[in-house]
């Protein structure tokens, strides 16, 4: 005998609570994608776990009806790594920021990307500690005023997609929180990937840094600032698309225009496969305004995952050494009695 | 977040009072409908005015001339060619004139701020709010998808929003 499972749909995944966004504020639309993806994945409702730590974007397990942790700040990854490992039945989400996870969590993120543990983990990058009112964060521009920059940043500011690669991550992707097809199907190919899934979103935050990424999300002016990436594809861009990105002698990348002697051909093809991350990193570099910025998946490749290899060292130790027995490991060994 | 039981100011977003322990998730963080809309509004709802502008080479007698005849703070400063270079107020003829007149015909240029802060037409309220609070300015350029200025609003606009909202919410509570 079989049991059907019930068909879901985004209301489903919808929670009773209020949310407590700012209206216009960037995280309502990933909410909406996440919650439109949800049902589509097969998976049944129980086996969903979000894990976040602090900030604005940290409260969206409360605003999905599964099952969530709103937990300590940066520490989401440690704590997702442990409910994966224990529970490799669940899909396991991590809702971070760049303050969260750049900074406060830093060196949590770096080290759940290379172990590749088999997590979703989504940054939302405003450039700016909303929660706190207006704060410069670890991807604030240099030159960026703030209320702790009263004279403008002077800090180099991470590029989070750098971070991902440069911890060997086998899955990273770029999208805009307004960009909604685009960003609904990054989620998808995230869902589906064995291992660590890395995506940042860039994400308006409407009141401390209105505008931020102005260029990658307004129509009309988008299509000349973004490229989007596609697998086996060459990089074109502009809204007659007739520009791309090509390397030059120097191996670099610079834009050209279409035409005049340069053909598709000539343009650099994406390859999202390459098991050498030098193109992921080298398109990651991209930045507004000398370059059109990419988005999309940037690098999937195969790594096995830290929670399977786990589950498999386990069952192995099982197998040759029979099932554990706690008790007895406590008084064996050498042991002292304490009088 | 001011906690109703024991009054202690607690960061946005906490669950529970961080003094007292008790709850805050029933509290509207965002502060009601009158705070909600200055981040749900847009600049444009302002109706900001067409901005008053003069050349960096004028001199600044002409600015204040400019000013006092239509009643305004101040005067956007732009090049030949249209572009936004600086922003010229009261308070820089106030701070910068008040004891030495002898100036008055230098160019605007060496006495304005450059590079001013501006606002796009579809930032919220709240973001023009806080630039100002930040910068410590009464006026915002408002600037069109190439940078150039079609606007300007100042801190009365959005008093002026504020005490419509307000009545408005008054009249309907």
């Amino acid at each position: 005998m079989t049991t059907e499972l019930p068909v879901l749909a985004p209301k489903d995944f919808a929670s009773d609570q209020e949310l407590r966004w700012c209206p216009r504020c960037g995280d309502y639309s990933i909410l909406a994608q996440f919650k439109k993806l949800l049902p589509t994945l097969g998976i049944p409702k129980e086996k969903f776990m979000i894990v976040s730590g602090i900030g604005c974007s940290s409260r969206f397990p409360y605003y999905v009806d599964t099952y969530g942790f709103h937990s300590i700040h940066g520490r989401a990854p440690a704590i997702a790594t442990g409910i994966k490992s224990v529970r490799p039945d669940l899909q396991v989400w991590v809702i971070t920021g760049d303050g969260d996870g750049l900074s406060i969590g830093g060196n949590h993120l770096m080290h759940v990307i290379r172990r590749n543990v088999n997590l979703k983990i989504i940054l939302f990058n405003n450039q700016i500690y909303g929660l706190t009112k207006g704060q410069y964060s670890p991807t604030s521009p240099v030159g960026k005023r703030t209320k702790s920059t009263p004279l403008g940043s002077i800090d180099n500011p991470l590029l989070p997609l750098s971070v991902a690669i440069g911890s060997e991550a086998t899955f990273v992707a770029r999208s805009v929180d307004v960009d909604t097809k685009h960003l609904i199907k990054i989620l998808e190919r995230a869902a589906h990937h064995q291992g660590t899934s890395f995506i940042e979103v860039y994400q308006d935050c409407n009141v401390f840094n209105s505008g931020a990424f102005y260029y990658a999300s307004k129509k009309g002016i988008k299509e000349e600032n973004i490229v989007y990436l596609e697998h086996g594809k060459p990089l074109i861009f502009g809204a007659d698309r007739d520009k791309g990105i090509r390397v030059n002698e120097g191996n670099r990348p610079e834009v050209v225009e279409l035409g005049s002697g340069i053909s598709e051909d000539d343009l650099l093809f994406h390859d999202e496969e390459a098991q050498e991350p030098s193109l992921a990193f080298m398109l990651a570099r991209m930045r507004h305004p000398e370059f059109p910025e990419a988005v999309g998946v940037f690098r999937s490749v195969d790594r096995p995952a830290y929670d399977i290899a786990l589950d498999e060292q386990v069952n192995e130790a099982i197998e040759q050494k029979g099932p554990g027995d706690l008790e007895a490991l406590f008084s064996s060994g050498d042991t002292w009695t304490v009088k | 977040m001011l906690c109703p039981d024991c009054g202690f100011d607690n960061i946005e977003g906490m669950d529970n009072c961080e003094a007292c322990g008790q709850p805050l998730v029933t509290l509207d963080p965002s502060g009601g409908e009158l705070e909600q809309s200055i981040s749900r509004h847009s600049i444009a709802i302002l109706c900001p005015k067409a901005p008053l502008t003069i050349g960096p080479l004028e001199p600044v007698s002409t600015a204040i001339e400019t000013m006092c005849e239509h009643h305004v703070g101040c005067l956007l400063v732009v090049d030949d060619s249209g572009d936004l270079v600086g922003i010229f107020t009261e308070r820089d003829v106030l701070n910068r004139f008040s004891d030495d007149l002898s100036r008055l015909p230098d160019p605007v240029g060496e006495f304005m701020t450059a590079n001013p802060t501006t606002v796009s037409q579809d930032d919220s309220i709240a973001y023009a709010l806080h630039a100002m609070e930040l910068g410590g300015y009464r006026h915002l350029p408002v600037v069109d998808t190439d940078d150039r200025p079609i606007g300007i609003i100042s801190v009365r606009d959005i008093l002026r929003f504020l005490c419509v909202r307000f009545a408005e919410l008054r009249s309907t509570a």
